[in-house]
C-alpha cells in the first residue's frame, strides 16, 4: 500500500517571461520503509515536486494533479490544514541547515516546538524528548548544544539538528532535499547512515533529492530519474546503475569519474545544456542533447512504458516499435 | 623530478583571530597551513584533498602570494618568489594563474564577459597591441569553448557551466604555465563537470600547463591528477602518486576519507564505520598535540598524543605522517 503517492503533478510558475513549466506530470509512489532516490540536474523540477506535497511552493505557482497522503488529497489544502500533516506526516530536510533554522532561538527550544506543536506534549516531557535526540543523532555534549544557537554549531551539527528535528515528529516520510551537499564525505557518511537507521528502525519512507549518484547506489532503494519535469527512467538502484535504457540516464552515468577504476579515457559528456523551463516541445525534452536522436524524437513525445528486461519503466523511443 | 617548475618547502600561512569574548579576547595565532612542502613538475597535476577548514584555499592563495606567508620558501622555476621585486612579481603572474570555485561570483557583473577575458591581458601585458586582443580574447573563447559571438554579453547571461569556461578562459588567456584550480567543478551539475573536467585535461595537454587541483571530491581529484596531497588542519598527512594512494592508502586519515566517499555502484556496501571521523574537525585555534588526526583516529595510541609524526618518506615521490603506517601496511596493526 502506498503512502505518499504523486499522480500526474503538475506545478507552472506564473512569472514576467511567462509560463515555467516546471513540473510536467509526474506520477510515482512510495510505501514505508522505502529509500526512493531523486535524481537529475539543477532545474530538472525535483525540488518543485516536493515543494508542492509540503505546500511550500511561492505564490504564483499553479498546480494540478493529486499528491495523496494515504489517500488524502494534499494539494489545494489550506495552511492550517497542511500543519496537520507537515512534521508529523511528512518532514522535509533542506540542503542548507543554517538557513532552515531560525538563528536567533535556541537549539531545544526550536526541538521542543516541533512536540509542543504537532503533539501536544509539555514543555518539560518535548525537552527531554528532544535531548535524546540529540543523543540519537550522535552529536557530541547534547545538554550544551541544547542552550546554543545555530550559528554555534558546525554545519554537520546543524545538519544533524535538522534530522533530528525531522525525526521527532515520527512522520512516516521523510524529504531530504540534497541533505547532504554542504558537507564533508565524512560527515556524509555518518549523516546517511542515520537516514538508513530510520528507515530501518522506524521503517519511515525516505525521498533522498540528490545529485550525487554515488549517495544513490549507496542507499537507496529504488531511483527516479527527472530531466525537465519528468520522469524519464525510474527502476531498482541495481537495474539502473547495470541496466539504464533511457540515453540521459546512461550519459549521466558516464559523466562521473569514478574514483575506484583507473582512468583513461575521456568522461562522457552530455552536449549542450537542459531546455528552458519556458519552452514546450512536443517531443522528447532530451532530443537536443541525445547522441540516438530520430526524427520521431521530435514529434511525439515518448511515453514512461514499462521495461521487458527489468525492473521499472523509461520514457524513450529508442527500441519501441512505432 | 626533472624539470621542477614550482618547489614549495616548508610553507606556513598564520592568521590572527580573536576568539571568544570578540573584541576583549586576546588575538590567538591560527595556522592554516603549517609546514607544507611539495614540488610540482611541468605538464603535472597534482591534486590536493581534505576536509572544509583544512587549509587548501589557504594553501592555493599562498602559492600565488595572494595572502602573505609566516615561513618558508616558494620558488618558481629556480627564482625565489620572497627575493623578486615588486615588477618581476608581476611578470611572474603571467606564468601563475588562479581558477576560482564561484563561477558566476568570481565575474564581474558589470563587465563585458571579452573584457573580463582581455583584463589580464591589460594589466600584465601592456605593451600588446590594442588590436590583436580581440583576436586573442577570441581565440581563446573558441579554445575553452565558448561562442566568440558572446564577447559582448554579460556574465548573468550565460549559465553555471559557461561562467567557468570565462573563468578558464581569463586564467589561460595570458597561456600561464601554471593553473591553480580551486573547486572548479563542485558548484555544477555532473553533466556540466565532465565538459569542464574534460576541456582542463585538453587544454593541459594543449599548453603543457602544470595543474594544481583543489577539490573534496576525490574521485574528480583522482580522475585529474597524478600526484594527491592530503591535508588535515592544515598539514600534509599523505603525499603519494594517485594510483598508489587509493590502491594502498597508508594514513588513516586517507583511508577514511576513502571509504568515506559513496561509489557509484549499488554492489559496493556503503557506509564502512570509521570510528571517530565522523566527528566534526577539531577547532584550528587549539589543535590536538601531537598528531592532529589523533582525535578522529581509530589507531591513535600514546606516541600520537606525546609526539608529532614527521612525514616520512616511505618511497621517492611518496611520503607519509603517521606513527602506524608501517604497521598498518603490515596488517599486523
Amino acid at each position: 500500500m502506498s503512502l505518499l503517492s504523486f499522480e500526474d503533478l503538475h506545478v507552472d510558475f506564473d512569472t514576467p517571461e511567462g509560463m515555467v513549466h516546471a513540473v510536467n506530470g509526474v506520477s510515482f509512489e512510495i510505501g514505508s520503509g522505502e529509500c526512493v532516490g531523486i535524481v537529475g540536474e539543477s532545474g530538472s523540477g525535483k525540488s518543485q515536486t516536493f515543494m508542492a506535497a509540503m505546500g511550500l511552493l511561492a505564490g504564483n505557482a499553479r498546480t494540478s494533479g493529486r499528491i495523496l497522503f494515504q489517500g488524502e488529497q494534499l494539494l489545494g489544502l489550506t495552511q492550517p490544514e497542511l500543519n496537520q500533516y507537515r512534521g508529523t506526516a511528512l518532514s522535509m530536510i533542506f540542503q542548507d541547515p543554517l538557513s532552515s533554522l531560525t538563528p536567533n532561538v535556541r537549539i531545544g527550544r526550536q526541538l521542543s516546538e516541533v512536540l509542543t506543536v504537532h503533539r501536544g506534549a509539555s514543555r518539560r516531557t518535548a525537552a527531554t524528548r528532544s535531548l535524546e535526540m540529540l543523543e540519537s543523532v550522535r552529536i557530541s555534549e547534547p545538554a550544551k548544544r541544547m542552550r546554543q544557537y545555530p550559528h554555534e554549531l558546525s554545519g554537520g551539527m546543524q545538519q544533524r539538528v535538522m534530522i533530528a528535528m525531522a525525526l521527532l515528529g515520527e512522520p512516516a516520510v521523510i524529504i531530504a532535499d540534497e541533505p547532504t551537499t554542504a558537507l564533508d564525505v565524512t560527515i556524509q557518511a555518518e549523516i546517511l547512515g542515520l537516514f538508513k537507521q530510520t528507515q530501518r528502525e522506524a521503517r519511515t519512507a525516505i525521498f533522498l533529492i540528490t545529485h550525487d549518484l554515488g549517495i544513490v547506489a549507496g542507499i537507496c532503494d529504488r531511483v527516479l530519474v527527472m530531466y525537465a519535469g519528468r520522469i524519464v527512467e525510474e527502476g531498482t538502484t541495481a537495474d539502473i546503475f547495470r541496466r539504464a535504457q533511457h540515453p540521459y540516464t546512461q550519459a549521466l552515468l558516464g559523466s562521473i569519474p569514478r574514483m575506484l577504476d583507473p582512468v583513461a579515457e575521456p568522461l562522457t559528456v552530455i552536449p549542450g545544456q537542459a531546455p528552458s523551463p519556458l519552452s514546450v516541445t512536443a517531443g522528447c525534452a532530451f532530443m537536443p542533447r541525445c547522441a540516438h536522436a530520430m526524427d520521431r524524437c521530435g514529434i511525439q513525445r515518448p511515453q514512461l512504458r514499462p521495461c521487458t528486461a527489468r525492473s521499472g519503466a523509461a520514457a524513450c523511443h529508442l527500441g519501441v516499435e512505432s | 623530478m626533472s624539470d621542477v617548475l614550482l618547489s614549495v618547502d616548508s610553507l606556513a600561512v598564520h592568521f590572527a583571530v580573536r576568539a571568544e569574548g570578540l573584541i576583549f579576547g586576546r588575538p590567538q595565532l591560527l595556522r592554516a597551513v603549517d609546514d607544507v612542502s611539495f614540488e610540482i613538475a611541468t605538464r603535472e597535476t597534482l591534486g590536493i584533498v581534505g576536509e572544509s577548514g583544512c587549509g587548501k584555499t589557504t594553501l592555493a592563495r599562498a602559492i600565488l602570494n595572494l595572502v602573505p606567508k609566516a615561513a618558508g620558501t616558494i620558488v618558481w622555476a629556480g627564482e625565489d618568489l620572497a627575493q623578486c621585486s615588486p615588477a618581476r612579481l608581476r611578470q611572474l603572474r603571467r606564468d601563475m594563474q588562479i581558477v576560482f570555485q564561484d563561477p558566476l561570483g568570481s565575474l564581474n557583473p558589470r563587465m563585458k564577459i571579452g573584457d573580463i577575458i582581455a583584463e589580464p591581458l591589460m594589466t600584465l601585458d601592456p605593451d600588446r597591441p590594442r588590436s590583436q586582443m580581440l583576436d586573442v580574447v577570441k581565440d581563446i573563447m573558441i579554445k575553452v569553448g565558448l561562442d566568440p559571438q558572446t564577447v559582448n554579453r554579460y556574465p548573468h547571461e550565460f549559465s553555471g557551466g559557461q561562467c567557468q569556461r570565462v573563468g578558464i578562459a581569463r586564467a589561460m588567456v595570458l597561456r600561464p604555465k601554471l593553473l591553480i584550480c580551486d573547486e572548479p567543478v563542485s558548484a555544477l551539475d555532473v553533466s556540466v563537470q565532465a565538459q569542464i573536467l574534460n576541456l582542463l585535461s585538453e587544454l593541459q595537454r594543449e599548453f603543457g600547463l602544470a595543474m594544481v587541483f583543489i577539490s573534496h571530491d576525490l574521485a574528480v581529484v583522482r580522475y585529474v591528477s597524478s600526484r594527491i596531497l592530503v591535508l588535515y588542519l592544515g598539514k600534509v598527512m599523505e603525499l603519494a602518486h594517485a594510483d598508489e594512494l587509493f590502491s594502498e592508502p597508508l594514513h588513516p586519515y586517507t583511508r577514511a576519507l576513502i571509504d568515506a566517499v559513496p561509489v557509484p555502484d549499488p554492489s559496493v556496501e556503503y557506509g564502512k564505520p570509521h570510528p571517530g571521523v565522523g566527528q566534526d574537525l577539531p577547532s584550528l585555534l587549539q589543535p590536538p598535540g601531537g598528531c592532529v588526526f589523533r582525535k578522529r583516529c581509530a589507531k591513535a595510541t600514546g606516541i600520537c598524543r606525546d609526539k608529532v609524526p614527521a612525514l616520512e618518506q616511505v618511497n621517492p615521490g611518496r611520503s607519509v605522517a603517521c606513527h602506524h603506517w608501517k604497521k598498518e601496511e603490515c596488517g599486523d596493526g
